[in-house]
């Protein structure tokens, strides 16, 4: 009789590239960051500003993230949206490991950042941040974080696959200088007081 | 006089007849060797459990089962008390199923046990924090019951209730008959388990094995969630399939556990507001009405005319978003891809007009003690009836391209049978019990705020399948529209302030005393119990959520139906996750 | 125009048709996917793809990049023979289904007497390759998701028959080309006036062949995580899928000839005739699946056995009549 899990752990290898020519590399990535399929994975209140994101209004089919796949064997792109519990966390790394790769990890909002709300002196439950499950790309704060914030972690991502910024920059933001890897907080163009923290 | 009354409490009862300051209706506190017959007594004269909460109190841990009438406005509190030392109650779980699942929460969470439960296993906390009990008080935390309450509110027993007379009859008679006897061998206890968490991937799981050990071989045993497709969260049920029909259906909660009765005695009145959003974050302002009621009832805090009016339009508003995303959710359920476009699209409408207000999209905390945080803007009378006037416009359309689709109606109609005798072994509020022909919504049964002065009928279908359900809260959203409308009107007149003058500040406290409120909620009554000591921090909050004992009764309702219908009906329940967990 | 059956040496003319069909499924599979994507998106009033390329035409160009780039898992203790024939084994009969169509004069692969036959027993390879990928998988959910394919696709395959029997009753001949040269160019000429149930119960089961709503139950997303193709990952996936929209072209292709006159319309007849039918067909099928709900099981195996077996068969025996007494 097969085993309870929905889904079986798996038995796979990483072969290099057949091809390992970097123009080919470059159109391949390009291909992978126009074309991330999220994984239904919300957890609670940040789920639904993810389905959302994902209708009429802010349609986040425009950019290829359209095909929300329900099985983590299909998509590439694991949105932790909610708040992450002890009881959920081995079905988080399960999900993540089930997942082939390349694949990429967005934590939504403030309880999958950091455990959000949640967090307080003496908390049984929760998982202070996914990142201490799996390892995270890019983070999106906000409880919940508009749609839009959504919209801008995926432009992040897709920046940190090809190496470039592809759409357009808010009003009033200026692109960072160093690159997307860089330590460096982006600074809104208008006189906000600099947070003193990062220098270059 | 205190030894006196714990002495009394314990072997006779007195009952608080009609305490509507506290929201509590009447309190009969009595022996808990009785509970069971009392239980039994009540289901017979017609009486619903809505929750049992414990109070932990230096003279023991303080057990209160809150009953409802749908017809009568009687709502009974009954309480007993177990001494620390030899902390048990019987389970009413054979009389009312509704208490399985509450008795296990309280399990999870205090050190009590409850005799005969069917199931004692852990309901919200994972398996292997079966020794911890996160809401038990510390010794030095612990104050006396006549704290929280004072003495004299305890009057002599009105002997005209039923249990009052009841209690007498039964203490003489059955006494010696049944004997409590309390077994700690009956507690669940955890495997041997390794202290720290195990992340590595194993065969099935405590639940999953618990569940087999009642399993023949040739029936298929399946997992659905916690990770699902259904945007219901992270519901998991255990299912034991016989080809394609349930035989059983085990629902596993506490993925989204997220501590908020332990935050309740944590964080300050004022910062605990917040939390209420994020129980139930579709209908949050519901919630955050709630708390607010109960705190307002316990500090004696009047809210101004304008500000209820801006509460009740809120809390519509929001009714009408949160039906709206069931809508779209049920039919994605059963493969319509397209209805929750429609649906979001006038749910951003109404997140607008919330947003200028309350400054969020989703998680509001707008309500605050005394009123509410800031007011309403100029045009928002206007923008809020041409909101209402497209959406009414738009309702049907649903119904056109929707409620009369073949294809849906063969999906949903007999579906999920739940009669009122269900409902009322269960505490199922809300469509789900409106569904099942019974006229009972806190709005109207025992209002609050200003909703007696607005007219708006409730919805009933006596179907009982998930038909009924659906046409309730398709009816449903048509009413909220007539509420907002007539409160709209009633707002011009009303220019007192959107809260009072001298509202509480950040460091308010309380007097002491307890207090329940119930609301109305998209998906049943809401109820929030506040106890507090006269200090900074609540001494207990306890959530009582509708979608709870709405899914309690899955398991009884899903036996003998296909899998495709337990889907189904799981969205004809409409039930957030999160206001399960807590 | 293009003459395939003036090239002398058969060898020949079928890998130089072979290698057209290839082209041609290839670029239908990314116009497909686009066509959906857009289909979709506009009955939900928003634009879809829409910025990957001008108005969003690379999209199905980048999907396919990137499942050819993902890595490929099998899960444990799979059968690795099963698991990986079943899309392969998916996929190649797509090649055999198009030769016998005609898509205009003269422009076919094979020319067959019996190519209704040809093409009616290799769609049945379909059900075999689901029924590999949901027990290859060693996996309860696509187990259950292959069980119900299996039963349904057999279960329409019957009603499909007798509706194709009764037009060959009809026409007299299995052969493509025959049955469309003996419509007209009229659409009152064509053989969908004669015989409208036999259209609708046809088009209906190829629906339910194909596996699209509002028949999907094998792919239930909400109820089975991903039915039969849960494990499957990067090109077997995109197998799956391609063949899905393959076959939806087959059925649409088969039906045009059947009932809509094929290659022939007014005016001009020709091979565009053929593509503005087929392409209407499914469009017609993109439809349904953004509209329906999803039939539930037992309802979807109820239809088809209380309804369009009955009807089907009683269309069929009308027609024998008919014939026999005209």
């Amino acid at each position: 009789m097969a085993p309870q899990n929905p889904l079986t752990p798996a038995v796979t290898t990483v072969d290099s590239a057949m091809i390992a020519s970097a123009p080919v590399q470059k159109v391949v990535d390009l291909c992978r960051a126009m074309s991330l399929w999220p994984m239904t994975f919300g957890l609670a209140c940040c789920a639904i500003e993810m389905m959302a994101a994902g209708m009429a209004r802010f349609d986040m089919a425009r950019f290829g993230a359209e095909v929300f796949r329900p099985s983590p064997r299909q998509s590439d792109l694991m949105i932790v949206a909610g708040t992450v519990s002890k009881k959920m966390a081995p079905a988080v790394v399960r999900l993540y490991e089930q997942m082939p790769a390349p694949k990429w990890v967005m934590a939504l909002g403030n309880c999958a950042i950091s455990g959000g709300p949640f967090k307080f002196k003496g908390q049984y439950g929760i998982i202070e941040g996914v990142d201490q499950l799996v390892p995270v790309d890019v983070y999106v704060p906000g409880c919940p974080p508009r749609p839009e914030g959504l919209l801008e972690g995926l432009f992040q991502i897709q920046e940190k696959i090809t190496g470039r910024r592809w759409w357009p920059l808010p009003e009033g933001f200026e692109p960072s200088p160093a690159g997307p890897d860089s330590a460096e907080v982006r600074k809104p163009a208008s006189g906000e007081p600099e947070t003193g923290k990062e220098g270059s | 006089m205190r030894e006196d009354l714990i002495f009394s409490y314990e072997r006779e009862n007195r009952a608080v007849v009609d305490d509507h300051v506290s929201g509590q209706g009447c309190s009969v506190y009595m022996d808990r060797t009785r509970l069971a017959d009392a239980a039994a007594m009540m289901l017979e004269a017609g009486y619903a459990l809505d929750d049992i909460t414990l109070l932990d109190v230096s003279e023991g841990i303080q057990g209160q089962y809150r009953f409802t009438h749908w017809d009568k406005q009687d709502r009974v509190t009954i309480r007993t008390i177990a001494p620390h030392d030899e902390a048990c109650f019987p389970s009413i779980a054979g009389v009312y199923p509704g208490a399985d699942w509450h008795e296990r929460e309280n399990m999870d969470f205090y050190p009590v046990n409850y005799e005969d439960h069917p199931n004692p296993t852990p309901l919200l906390l994972p398996d292997d924090m079966a020794e911890e009990h996160p809401l038990e008080k510390r010794e030095k935390d612990r104050v006396s019951y006549f704290d929280i309450v004072p003495g004299q509110k305890f009057i002599e027993c009105d002997s005209d209730h039923m249990l009052c007379s009841c209690a007498l009859n039964l203490h003489s008679a059955k006494k010696d008959e049944f004997p409590l006897r309390c077994i700690p061998e009956l507690r669940f206890k955890q495997p041997d388990m390794p202290a720290n968490m195990r992340l590595e991937v194993e065969d099935g799981d405590f639940y999953s094995k618990h569940f087999e050990t009642t399993y023949s071989d040739d029936r298929l045993v399946l997992n659905m969630g916690p990770q699902h497709p259904s945007t219901h969260g992270v519901l998991r049920v255990v299912l034991e399939l016989d080809g394609e029909y349930v035989i059983r259906a085990e629902p596993v909660l506490g993925y989204i556990h997220r501590m908020h009765e332990k935050m309740g005695e944590v964080k300050t009145f004022h910062q605990y507001l917040p939390n209420m959003g994020r129980v139930d974050y579709l209908h949050a302002l519901a919630w955050n009405h709630a708390y607010c009621l109960a705190v307002e009832k316990l500090a004696d805090i009047e809210v101004p005319r304008r500000a209820e009016l801006i509460r009740v339009i809120t809390n519509e508003l929001n009714r009408l978003s949160s039906h709206l995303l069931w809508w779209g959710a049920y039919l994605l359920d059963l493969g319509a891809f397209t209805p929750i476009m429609y649906a979001f699209e006038d749910r951003e409408r109404i997140m607008d007009l919330l947003q200028v207000i309350t400054g969020s999209r989703l998680t509001y905390c707008y309500f605050v003690f005394g009123g509410v945080t800031c007011d309403v803007p100029g045009d928002f009378a206007e923008r809020t009836r041409s909101i209402v006037h497209t959406l009414r416009d738009r309702l049907p359309m649903f119904t056109a391209l929707v409620t009369e689709n073949l294809i849906l109606r063969k999906r949903v109609e007999d579906i999920g049978v739940i009669d009122p005798s269900m409902c009322r072994r269960y505490g199922a509020t809300g469509p789900v019990l409106r569904g099942a022909g019974v006229a009972y919504d806190v709005r109207m049964n025992s209002p609050y705020s200003v909703y007696d002065e607005l007219d708006f009928e409730i919805p009933v279908y006596d179907g009982h399948d998930a038909m009924s359900r659906y046409m309730v809260r398709m009816d449903e959203m048509a009413e909220s529209i007539k509420i907002i409308e007539q409160a709209l009107d009633l707002l011009d007149g009303a220019d007192d302030g959107h809260i009072i003058k001298k509202a509480p500040n950040a460091g308010f406290t309380p007097p002491s005393g307890e207090a329940y409120a119930a609301v109305e909620g998209a998906r049943g009554k809401i109820g929030v119990y506040v106890a507090s000591d006269g200090g900074k921090k609540p001494y207990r909050v306890k959530l009582r959520a509708p979608g709870f004992s709405n899914l309690s009764l899955f398991a009884e309702c899903a036996q003998g139906t296909l899998l495709a219908d337990a889907v189904s009906i799981l969205g004809s329940l409409d039930l957030v996750i999160p206001e399960i967990d807590r | 125009m293009m003459n395939f059956a003036a090239i002398p040496e058969p060898a020949l003319r079928l890998v130089l048709c072979i290698v057209a069909l290839a082209v041609f499924i290839g670029l239908n599979g990314l116009l497909l996917v686009y066509m959906e994507r857009k289909i979709a998106g506009h009955i939900q009033r928003r634009p879809g793809p829409f910025e990957v390329g001008p108005h969003g035409v690379l999209t199905p160009v980048a999907d396919a990049l990137k499942l050819v780039g993902k890595q490929l898992v099998a899960p444990e203790g799979a059968d690795k023979w099963l698991f990986w024939t079943a899309p392969i084994l998916s996929f190649m009969p797509i090649f055999v289904l198009f030769l016998p169509i005609e898509f205009g004069p003269n422009l076919f692969g094979v020319e067959t007497n019996l190519g209704l036959l040809l093409i009616l027993a290799f769609a049945g390879f379909n059900v075999l390759a689901l029924c590999l990928a949901g027990w290859g998988s060693n996996n309860k959910w696509g187990l259950l998701g292959a069980a119900r394919a299996v039963s349904q696709s057999v279960a329409y395959e019957i009603p499909l028959l007798l509706t194709v029997l009764a037009v060959a009753f009809m026409t007299g001949t299995l052969d493509l080309g025959e049955i469309t040269a003996m419509q007209g160019a009229w659409p009152w000429q064509w053989n969908v006036v004669t015989q409208p149930l036999a259209f609708v119960i046809f088009f209906t089961c190829a629906v339910a062949e194909t596996n699209r709503a509002p028949f999907d139950v094998p792919e239930a997303e909400s109820e089975l995580t991903a039915g039969f193709h849960t494990e499957y990952s990067g090109m077997g996936f995109g197998l799956f899928f391609l063949a899905e929209y393959a076959e939806m072209i087959v059925v649409c292709s088969v039906a045009t000839i059947l009932f809509l006159g094929g290659w022939k319309g007014p005016f001009i007849s020709g091979p565009w005739w053929f593509l503005v039918k087929m392409y209407a067909l499914l469009t017609i099928m993109m439809w349904f699946r953004w509209t329906y709900p999803r039939v539930r099981f037992d309802q979807v195996l109820n239809i088809c056995w209380k309804w369009f077996i009955p009807l089907a068969l009683a269309n069929l025996l009308l027609t024998a009549v008919l014939v026999k007494v005209f």
